[in-house]
């Protein structure tokens, strides 16, 4: 019988804790595959609820939204509605309120920014479609507000100024 | 005399010293130790023990059998022996051990063919058993391998999945891909699930288009101003006639959601000014 040497125990240690590296190694990467093929699904979830959100209007504005972002976004409305620019004539500040609509105990509060726009020499078809495409590009800021004048003096004499009360609500954080 | 024949050598029983030594006192790893052993034995041997050579056969019940020869006899050995035992053995142990048990050329006696072929007995054993665990350990290296091989897999898929959602702007931020997502879900969120009665405002310009669906197409009415506010719609305008007011007030009368005040009328140049105005009905959106 072949007593066990000292060889013998050097060989059978190092064999060990070098499978027992191997077998961490594996362990490790059997993790992280794992952890990958989880974290994979997630993500597919995510994309899929971040595509049918996109696709939702946005109903609130995350911040208050700067004046000239709003006149930037009228002049393109105007220009794709054919409207020449001289028909705006001003955008002012209405208000900056607290709305108080939301939920008690609801986690989000909100505000309320309202601006004046003033809009002259349209024809009502004009203002239709400056309405319509309004709505289509801009679904935060609504019109709670729309004053409709016959200008009989104006160079097309069956034209409307119009101002429009353009409200958003935005998130108070 | 053939070559097995030759190195196996036996002696006369009585070439030997016997003895049957009482190891049960002994623990159980010394019962087992040759030292021990001789030590137990020497007592019962007329030479010293340092001129014999001994080997130890257990036989049960703690009672180990001792058969030594002289060691000066043992030199006198043929060459090539590789075996020396007791041609039989004494009446106090027969039937307990059999004479070819008791081989003495074990230990010092070791015949170097013998110790050879153990040594390569043993390099053979260890080579196979570190070519076993090296097997072992290629397999998990190469498991493993295809393991890290798939999580990247794994980690470029999500990369893609995440970039692809967010765009390529999203690698320059300083955020991890699965934050900005995670960051990005809750703004859309927080602006597009939002429950209709908070953010709820009245839309003038769909109340105007309900008002123009049911502005009467065959009344000439020359429209001074319409305003529509959350509260209120009022409509001033010009018509010929007292008919045509009849007519141009009865078309509008029955906006929904809204509730009309008695107009109000009056000449004008132009012919007959009047004034509507409609009241939004309480719990109407």
């Amino acid at each position: 019988m072949i007593r066990p040497t000292l060889t013998w125990v050097l060989l059978l240690t190092t064999c060990s804790l070098a499978t027992a590296l191997c077998a961490q190694r594996l362990r490790s990467a059997d993790a992280a595959a794992t952890s990958g093929a989880a974290r994979l699904a997630t993500a597919r979830a995510q994309v899929e609820e971040l595509t049918a959100l996109a696709a939702r209007a946005e109903r609130v504005a995350l911040d208050e939204r700067p004046k000239q972002d709003v006149l930037a976004s009228i002049n393109g409305v105007l220009a794709t509605c054919g409207i020449p620019s001289r028909s705006f004539r001003s955008l002012d500040v209405e208000s900056d309120v607290s709305s108080s609509r939301a939920a008690p105990g609801a986690p989000e509060r909100y505000r309320r920014q309202s601006l004046s726009l003033l809009l002259a020499d349209l024809r009502p078809a004009q203002l239709g479609e400056f309405l319509a495409e309004w709505a289509g590009r801009e679904a935060v800021w609504t019109p709670t507000r729309l004053e409709l004048t016959h200008s009989r003096t104006a160079p097309q004499p069956g034209n409307y100024a119009a101002r429009i009360l353009l409200t958003a609500t935005y998130l108070d954080d | 005399m053939s070559p097995h024949e030759s190195s196996v050598v036996e002696w006369p029983r009585n070439a030997f010293y016997w003895a049957v030594l009482d190891a049960s006192a002994l623990p159980p790893r010394a019962a087992r130790n040759q030292e021990s052993l001789s030590y137990l034995l020497e007592p019962l041997v007329p030479e010293p023990l340092e001129s014999l050579h001994a080997v130890f056969h257990r036989l049960g019940d703690g009672r180990v059998v001792a058969c030594a020869a002289s060691r000066e006899r043992l030199e006198t050995l043929p060459a090539g022996t590789l075996e020396l035992r007791p041609s039989g053995v004494p009446e106090f142990v027969a039937g307990e051990v059999a004479a070819s048990e008791l081989n003495l050329l074990v230990g010092d006696y070791e015949p170097a063919p013998v110790r050879a072929g153990k040594r390569a007995l043993d390099r053979e054993l260890r080579v196979l058993v570190t070519l076993a665990f090296v097997l072992v350990c290629i397999g998990l290296w190469r498991r493993a391998d295809r393991a890290s091989a798939r999580a990247e897999e794994l980690g470029a898929s999500i990369r893609d999945a995440y970039v692809d959602a967010l765009g390529a702007g999203a690698l320059a931020s300083p955020l991890p891909l699965e934050l900005s997502m995670e960051s990005t879900l809750r703004q859309l969120r927080k602006t597009r699930l939002v429950r209709t009665e908070e953010v709820r405002s009245n839309d003038a310009a769909r109340d105007l288009q309900d008002l123009l669906t049911r502005w009467p197409d065959d009344v000439p009415a020359e429209t001074n101003s319409i305003h529509v506010t959350p509260e209120a719609i009022h409509v001033v305008a010009n018509l010929r006639s007292a008919d045509q007011v009849q007519r141009f007030v009865a078309a509008l009368e029955g906006l929904a959601g809204w509730t009309a005040r008695p107009p109000a009328v009056r000449s004008s140049a132009q012919g007959m000014l009047v004034t509507l105005q409609f009241q939004r009905e309480s719990g109407t959106p």
